[in-house]
């Protein structure tokens, strides 16, 4: 214990030395003692006729008492030597000649060494222990301050502006803090006192990474100059704290800065999970809202649709005369626009609902075929002036996906080919899987898309600049959106043949929804 | 089907649009119906209990309470068809409205010819089912009581599973069933884990009673709703 406490003493910025250490240099310490011993040496030499050899030991004893109360360890031996030195050779008989023909005498000198060096002892530990007292205190009221400034809703910035002028008070360090669990990416927090060298920069990635605060690896690769501590909590990864230092930081201060890292990452943490729950506060409000707008919109929307496409058939059946081929006709446009528009607000929908994140895909085991034949159903009356040709690989397997949502993609792209492509041509529709994808293909026979346009026609509100009318411009923007929301990708290319052709991949290792989660 | 409406069945209208509920009462009125219109959910129930209708056509989207609390309401003490108007997307209340007692939905914007066709199915549904053993839809025959399934003349093996999903299907005729429903009564528990048996078993049904069990044309799918028996004459 004692050789450690005063090597500690040495580390020990002034500042933070606790109190009753502030003792005077090494070499100072051994002057005095030696002057002390002399002058005791004088005036027992005046008084030593008068008071006798054993009085004078005594006087030498509580000088040496004494001194042990104000010096170190060695200038208190150094005055004892001195002082058995001086005591047999000029008091204790023979006078001056460095011989002992007592035992006694032998033992009185022992006796001033044993007692130097206990009371050294017994004064150094006193003093050790008031240190540690003044240590945890000091301790204690840093934290205690720290967790003050953490405490309470100010915002992050504000915090942590607070903690970084503290921590430079604390350990006389320059601060640089990171937010993130990836140092390399980001820019060190506003508030940091330091720019980050570059071998500070790894320093701090690999403490994040790892996790760990090594006081080792950051003392070596930075010789002693920067320390890098991670900011994480039992669960999460908050980002990195980083020390510049002029020196050596002791045990108690780096269990200290241990505590600071601690506290701080749990007040982070705390702050996250309150940003988080306001988030989902937030979140759950305007789903409220975006559910109760879609619900209206498509109710509002589509009644007038309804009464228009109702009206319209009915004027066939209830008309008493039959209709002349032009009012026919007419009547043939309104329904044609009629479905146009309720097609448009469909996928309008449709779109809304995906962009919102609120429609999530329901993951149950499908049979492809029935699939494939509901969206050819589904398309009969849109391809009615094309072929089509359904290829269904002879053993498919069920797949996991949502049914509605895939069913819906292949709809729009069966759709689609009938929009773009001249009458009287082939379309094709195939199933099939490989080890990994169920495969699902739309091709046609029509013009193709242009070389330009290919990466694009996926884009929202993206039309070739040869479509034809009659389009969204939001058809195929949707079957990328249903196939994503389930884990899959579509392409689109030309046919060698002519023709465009788009093929949508699905996982085959989709997991299939738990009970609870799915309606049926 | 025309036998069907010897007496005059009555129609009860829920929804707040006019313009639905005008359109509605003139083709209805011309194939022979009798219509009762309510604006509201609140006067739907009313009139519901006044007037007694055969049938009920129930828009879910209502301005003053939700068309499924109409539904629930009605259903504590009336065991009146309902047909639920809604729309597309909205598979969730679909299947909720059909597992809290409507007997079928139709999609907006619906043309009226559905309409008629959907209210004739549950229409068929008052007259008691229980007392008629066979059941004939296109080349398919079934006879309840002797168990016995026919394609055309000829008899059609089917294994217990196949034959407790087609029976379901015959007794609940030209209705919707829910993959719930068919989950729960024919494999005893609504399991979403359990749904690869339905789809291999719905195969299995269209393989052997479809003329082209790749465009089936009696087993409808519904699409994230259920199948539906289409009743051919």
């Amino acid at each position: 214990m004692p050789e450690l406490a005063s090597v500690e003493r040495e580390q020990i910025p002034n500042s933070l030395r606790p109190f009753g250490s502030e003792k005077k240099s090494e070499g100072r310490q051994y002057l005095i003692a030696t002057g002390v011993i002399i002058v005791v040496a004088s005036i027992n030499f005046c008084l030593s006729s008068f008071i006798g050899i054993h009085a004078a030991a005594l006087i030498f004893l509580v000088a040496i008492v004494v001194l042990a109360l104000f010096v170190g360890r060695g200038p208190t031996l150094l005055a004892a030597t001195l002082s058995a030195i001086i005591l047999d050779y000029f008091f204790l008989p023979p006078v001056f000649e460095f011989r002992l023909t007592h035992a006694t005498d032998a033992l009185l000198l022992a006796a001033y060494f044993v007692v130097a060096f206990v009371l050294w002892q017994l004064i150094d530990r006193t003093q050790a222990q008031e240190r540690a007292k003044r240590q945890v205190e000091a301790r204690a009221k840093a934290l205690h301050l720290l967790i003050h400034g953490l405490a309470g809703t100010a915002p992050v910035d504000e915090i942590l502006e607070k903690i970084i002028q503290q921590m430079r008070d604390t350990f006389k360090a320059e601060i640089a803090v990171i937010l993130s669990p990836d140092p390399l990416s980001h820019e060190c927090h506003a508030a940091s006192t330091f720019p980050l060298s570059e071998s500070d920069q790894r320093n701090a990635t690999w403490t994040a990474r790892h996790g760990c605060s090594s006081v080792s690896f950051s003392d070596d690769a930075a010789q002693f100059r920067s320390l890098f501590l991670p900011l994480k909590t039992s669960n999460a990864r908050l980002g990195v704290i980083g020390l510049r230092l002029k020196h050596v930081l002791t045990r108690h201060q780096r269990s200290l800065l241990d505590a600071f890292a601690k506290q701080i990452a749990l007040a982070l943490d705390r702050h996250n999970l309150q940003e988080q729950s306001e988030k989902a506060k937030w979140l759950a409000e305007s789903e409220r809202l975006s559910k109760t707008m879609l619900n209206s919109i498509s109710h509002e929307i589509r009644t007038p649709i309804s009464v228009i496409k109702n009206a319209t058939s009915n004027l066939f059946d209830v008309s008493d005369a039959p209709l002349t081929a032009s009012q026919q006709q007419i009547v043939a446009e309104i329904q044609q626009a009629n479905e146009r528009l309720d097609r448009l607000v469909g996928k309008a929908l449709d779109m809304t609902r995906l962009e919102s994140g609120r429609v999530k895909p329901k993951i149950t085991p499908c049979d492809v075929t029935d699939l494939v034949h509901v969206a050819v159903k589904e398309t009969r009356k849109e391809l009615a002036r094309h072929k089509v040709a359904v290829e269904l690989a002879p053993t498919l397997p069920l797949v996991n996906m949502d049914f509605v949502m895939t069913e819906q993609a292949l709809t729009n792209l069966l759709s689609n080919a009938a929009i773009h492509t001249p009458a009287d041509t082939n379309v094709s529709v195939s199933a099939r899987v490989d080890d990994r994808s169920l495969i699902l293909e739309v091709a046609d026979s029509g013009p193709g898309i242009p070389r330009d346009s290919l990466p694009l026609v996926f884009e929202k509100f993206y039309r070739c600049a040869n479509a034809p009318t009659g389009g969204t411009g939001l058809g195929l923007s949707l079957v990328k959106g249903f196939i994503e929301a389930q884990g899959g990708h579509v392409v689109a290319a030309n046919r060698r043949e002519g023709g465009a052709i788009f093929t949508i991949y699905l996982p085959l290792d989709n997991k299939a929804d738990a009970d609870e989660e799915v309606k049926l | 089907m025309t036998e069907a409406v010897v007496k005059k069945a009555s129609v009860l209208l829920v929804d707040d649009e006019v313009q639905i509920r005008r359109l509605l009462r003139v083709f209805l009125e011309r194939n022979g119906f009798e219509v009762f219109e309510a604006a509201t959910g609140e006067d739907g129930i009313g009139e519901a209990a006044r007037c007694n209708p055969d049938l009920v056509l129930l828009d879910l989207g209502l301005p003053d309470m939700e068309g499924m609390t109409v539904l629930k309401r009605l259903r504590e003490w009336s065991r009146v068809p309902v047909l639920v108007l809604s729309v597309r997307g909205q598979e969730d209340d679909k299947i909720t409205a059909l597992n809290s007692g409507a007997d079928d939905y139709i999609t907006k914007p619906f043309s009226t010819g559905e309409v008629l066709a959907r209210l004739r199915v549950a229409q068929r549904h008052i007259q008691p089912v229980e007392n008629k053993t066979t059941f004939r839809s296109g080349q398919l025959s079934v006879d309840l009581a002797t168990r016995t399934v026919k394609l055309g003349e000829r008899t059609i093996k089917l294994t217990a599973t196949e034959y407790a999903l087609l029976r379901l299907f015959v007794t609940h005729a030209g209705k919707v069933l829910t993959h719930g429903h068919l989950l729960r009564e024919v494999w005893g528990g609504k399991d979403a884990s359990k749904m690869g048996y339905l789809r291999v078993y719905m195969a299995f049904l269209r393989e052997k009673l479809e003329a082209n069990p790749a465009e089936p044309e009696l087993f409808i799918t519904e699409p994230g709703v259920g199948y539906r028996l289409i009743v051919q004459e």
